[in-house]
């Protein structure tokens, strides 16, 4: 287990666009003292932690995960057009029509770090211009384009290849960032009412990208169709391929938690995609 | 010298041993820390995981000692003493608002902070409104209109879905209903005592006080608050709607938060239909 104390404490530094000195007052230490907490040379002590989290409103086991939940800036998803998030700066063709949150890149961030360490990890959210900080915070939003870059550079490095999309979620406990959702999720002698759910609550939580449209006839389970503003993206056709392999990959991991036996697979359409399932 | 806050769980870690007999190994797993030194911001939080409690109640010393304990040893249904005074209402409450604010991640987080494991809130099981109450002081800063109203909503389900619940709506017919759901209410939770009135035309007015039991069992302090007659009144108002209620009405007529709290709520059938729900199964979706 590591200690994300300086990560968490840029991260909120940041997201409130505070400069060092003004967040060393809230905090009650010296400025120099902050600075070595940020960049690692100092630990947070016990009391500092907890009074920064009574200050922040954040949970305090925040520091073993590496991930806050913004209590105060819950709300239901909306498109956000936003160049600043705080002192975040996000690059124009991101921040434009975010219809997910960083949530939607964790298994995907988490994968690349399995796989290319930490620190390549970071370099190479650098190198799209996207301060990794920025993904401590789960409310934070993002549009497609993001995840449609940070999947191509996986691919170009040869990390995510047809067999291994479904290993991407592998690599995120579901408990992690999912844990409201699931829930909410009861399980019973008809899981296809948990699919139904699921798809209720996959706007609110999740993303607004797609409409999940929950139909259960005998042909479809669910139907997937992009929203008008995807339109205005330009994805490429290894992109598209892979979204639509990780989306049934999302729910197959979700049907075998619901215990849902039928075998499900997509089924192109014209709009996108159905969620279909053979018993 | 350690500090006062770690001289705080220092001495609580001392107690855990000495007089409960816990395994030292077992708290600091995972940290370097030496016994008494001053502790940083990660070894606080491996040791709050480790004992299943709150950093901050970790931090100042003020957490349940014996439940800890009793956790550890893997008793997961043990509960600090304070919560077993008075166990007047059902771990069910408790479950519905930890749920609901699960959306921020806060579950864990309220239930390390009062000290009951999430084992205990999977079934019916009798607790003390001392629990319910502390938890919603925790959740107070982020609690909007919506979430009382998906408390009682839950509540309700969760209510109508166990065998009492269903006594009311298959045994009772639309005339006596509010009597009967306030009889077999008052059955499950002794909070509170009901004097029902019925008025002409199907309206009713209760008069709902704390109860003599629960004062007694909760140093008579006031275990209520403008919240909680919310997501009562809600309570009752979707528990009739899902037992088959339309059109039905209820509001708050007047509260009074004192030594003794009291409420007075309007229930008003008329112009409604009662149709009883054959099944509940639908419930749990």
């Amino acid at each position: 287990m590591k200690d994300y104390s300086s990560n968490i404490t840029r991260a909120l530094r940041k997201h409130y666009g505070i400069t060092q000195k003004d967040f060393s007052e809230m905090i009650d230490v010296r400025q120099g003292t902050l600075s070595k907490i940020e960049s690692g040379q100092l630990e947070l002590s016990a009391t500092q932690w907890i009074s920064l989290c009574d200050h922040f409103k954040i949970d305090p086991s925040a520091l073993l995960y590496g991930k806050i939940e913004m209590l105060i800036d819950d709300k239901y998803l909306s498109l956000d057009n936003a160049t600043r998030v705080g002192s975040f700066k996000i690059p124009r063709k991101y921040s434009y029509n975010m219809g997910s949150t960083v949530r939607t890149a964790y298994p995907l961030i988490k994968f690349s770090q399995e796989k290319l360490g930490e620190e390549k990890t970071k370099e190479l959210l650098k190198y799209l211009n996207v301060d990794p900080d920025y993904f401590v915070i789960q409310s934070h939003s993002v549009n497609l384009m993001f995840i449609h870059d940070f999947v191509n550079q996986l691919i170009i490095k040869g990390l995510i290849k047809a067999k291994n999309v479904a290993d991407i979620l592998k690599a995120t406990q579901t408990s992690e960032v999912h844990s409201y959702v699931i829930n909410q999720l009861s399980k019973s002698k008809k899981p296809q009412l948990a699919f139904k759910k699921f798809t209720q609550l996959l706007p609110r939580y999740y993303e607004i990208n797609s409409n999940y449209d929950f139909i259960a006839d005998k042909k479809c389970l669910i139907r997937v169709e992009d929203n008008e503003h995807i339109k205005e993206m330009n994805f490429n056709n290894e992109f598209l391929n892979f979204r639509e392999d990780f989306n049934l990959a999302h729910f197959k991991g979700l049907s075998s938690f619901l215990d849902f036996d039928g075998e499900l697979k997509t089924v192109r359409t014209n709009k996108g995609w159905d969620i279909a399932y053979s018993a | 010298m350690p500090t006062v806050h770690s001289f705080n769980i220092w001495r609580s870690i001392e107690r855990l041993r000495s007089d409960f007999g816990v395994d030292m190994d077992l708290i600091l797993d995972g940290t370097d820390v030496k016994r008494g030194s001053d502790l940083n911001a990660f070894e606080l939080m491996r040791i709050s995981r480790n004992l299943r409690v709150d950093g901050k109640s970790l931090l100042s010393g003020d957490f349940d000692l014996q439940r800890t304990a009793k956790i550890l040893r893997g008793n997961l249904l043990s509960i600090p003493n304070k919560y077993e005074l008075g166990m007047f209402s059902s771990s069910t409450s408790l479950k519905n608002i930890v749920n609901q604010f699960s959306r921020f991640g806060m579950k864990s987080y309220v239930l390390n902070k009062i000290q009951v494991d999430e084992s205990f809130i999977k079934d019916h099981r009798p607790l003390s409104v001392h629990a319910v109450n502390d938890a919603l002081k925790i959740v107070d800063d982020f609690i909007v209109e919506e979430d009382l109203k998906n408390y009682a909503k839950a509540n309700a389900k969760d209510f109508l879905n166990k065998s009492f619940g269903q006594i009311v709506i298959k045994e009772t017919l639309k005339d006596n209903f509010v009597q009967r759901m306030l009889e077999v209410v008052h059955l499950v939770e002794k909070n509170w005592t009901y004097q029902i009135i019925k008025n002409d035309y199907g309206n009713y007015t209760i008069k709902s006080l704390q109860s003599e039991e629960m004062l007694d069992n909760t140093d008579r302090r006031c275990f209520t608050n403008n919240y909680i007659n919310i997501m009562r009144k809600n309570f009752f108002y979707y528990f009739m709607q899902y037992a088959g209620f339309r059109g039905h009405e209820v509001e708050i007529l007047d509260q009074e938060f004192d030594l003794q709290s009291e409420m007075t709520l309007k229930i008003s059938t008329r112009g409604s239909s009662f149709t009883p729900k054959a099944s509940l199964n639908f419930l749990s979706h």
